[in-house]
């Protein structure tokens, strides 16, 4: 079991599984208009694995579909593209992880927390004027250093784990008592490695910390996390909110009673995400 | 015989089931009418249900009501136990909680 430090962090990331094509090529393609975002799905169905885990979750009763489905084109076609988007990518970063049972840091609500931070973020987003595909990768993304440690660098995890029970803090406050850093910094490296676009990175990188210049993605992220934490939408790893940086809903054209207005739909969009997560793990 | 959509946290063993629980086959969980006991209720939260439809004899008494405010305040104050002293944060947990308490209404 490889141990992580600072220094030996971005050299083992390089060493990691690294994402299949298709999954890739759909967290970076920027391009989503109707037509590219056909091109990805036709591309996606010859990934049988993928396009079969995702033929299921769209069969599913939560759609209520009465027709079956048998193809990405149909399910394009009756769900729509964006819905499709959602469940392929949140889909294919849930499969790329081999299941574990660790009952200290549990799979299924950690993938609920970070596809209902995507949501969140993905109807704040549509109000905000910016890019709904990208916030929700960015949500469904951004903790992904905590599933990366607790999948490749298990001991090093369990020990973050340990400390956390310890002190009732949270995980990234024990992640930094016990490594020297955190998993905004091990997310963005993994982001890198995989090649994803630079405002994906630097949410990932700084949804907890962020910078005095504007990040519109990141800021929305950090807002995200905490409306899901607050709302008890799934589990990041520990049962505490962080601080809301108070400027950031000024600087994304928000205030309370407007996020008000939009915790049913949160809500609602995020029913989707338990028959998701169970079809793709 | 009415039933309410409660948030599995808000659902205690002893209660009664409204609605078939399905997974996302469409398989069956567990059937309407099923008294819950704790370990189901485990169960379920590991399935990720986050949301069970629960049969109530008649309309909820107002004791009732008020306990099932006092969990869902209860786990508020929990998970905001770190920053009782900001203002802003205290004003997030009031929003958030007061749209929760609504669906007790």
């Amino acid at each position: 079991m490889a141990k992580l430090t600072r220094e030996s962090l971005s050299k083992e990331i390089q060493q990691l599984p690294s994402l299949s094509v298709i999954v890739t090529h759909l967290l970076t393609q920027l391009q989503r208009d109707d037509v590219a975002m056909a091109e990805l799905m036709e591309e996606a169905s010859h990934d049988q694995a993928l396009a079969a885990r995702i033929l299921h979750i769209a069969n599913s009763p939560f759609y209520g579909l009465s027709a079956h489905i048998g193809s990405l084109k149909d399910a394009g076609t009756m769900l729509g593209i964006h819905t499709l988007y959602n469940i392929v990518t949140a889909a294919g970063i849930i499969g790329h992880f081999p299941p574990a049972e660790d009952q200290n840091f549990d799979r299924h609500s950690f993938w609920q927390h970070v596809i209902g931070t995507g949501i969140c973020a993905r109807v704040l987003a549509h109000h905000a004027g910016m890019d709904q595909e990208l916030a929700f990768t960015a949500g469904l993304l951004h903790d992904i250093g905590k599933v990366v440690m607790a999948v490749y660098f298990e001991e090093d995890f369990a020990r973050v784990l340990a400390y956390r029970d310890e002190h009732d803090c949270l995980i990234r406050e024990a992640e930094q008592a016990v490594l020297g850093f955190d998993h905004t910094l091990v997310g963005a490296q993994v982001a890198q490695s995989w090649k994803l676009p630079k405002p994906v990175v630097d949410a990932i990188k700084s949804h907890h910390s962020l910078p005095a210049t504007s990040l519109p993605l990141a800021e929305l992220i950090h807002l995200s996390d905490i409306l899901c934490r607050g709302l008890n939408i799934g589990h990041g790893g520990d049962d505490l909110i962080p601080f809301l940086k108070s400027s950031v809903l000024a600087r994304l054209g928000l205030n309370w009673d407007i996020i008000r207005s939009y915790l049913g739909e949160i809500e609602n969009l995020n029913r989707f995400s338990d028959q998701l997560i169970d079809s793709a793990s | 015989m009415s039933s309410k959509i409660l948030g599995l946290d808000q659902v205690t063993a002893g209660m009664t089931l409204a609605q078939d629980v399905l997974d996302a086959s469409g398989n069956c969980l567990m059937v309407s009418g099923v008294v819950l006991t704790k370990k189901q209720l485990d169960s379920l939260s590991k399935r990720g249900i986050n949301s069970l439809a629960i049969e109530f004899e008649q309309e909820l008494s107002a004791e009732e009501i008020a306990a099932l405010r006092n969990t869902c305040i209860t786990q508020f104050e929990h998970r905001f136990r770190h920053v009782q002293d900001d203002v802003e944060m205290q004003q997030l947990k009031n929003i958030l909680m007061a749209y929760r308490l609504e669906s007790l209404e």
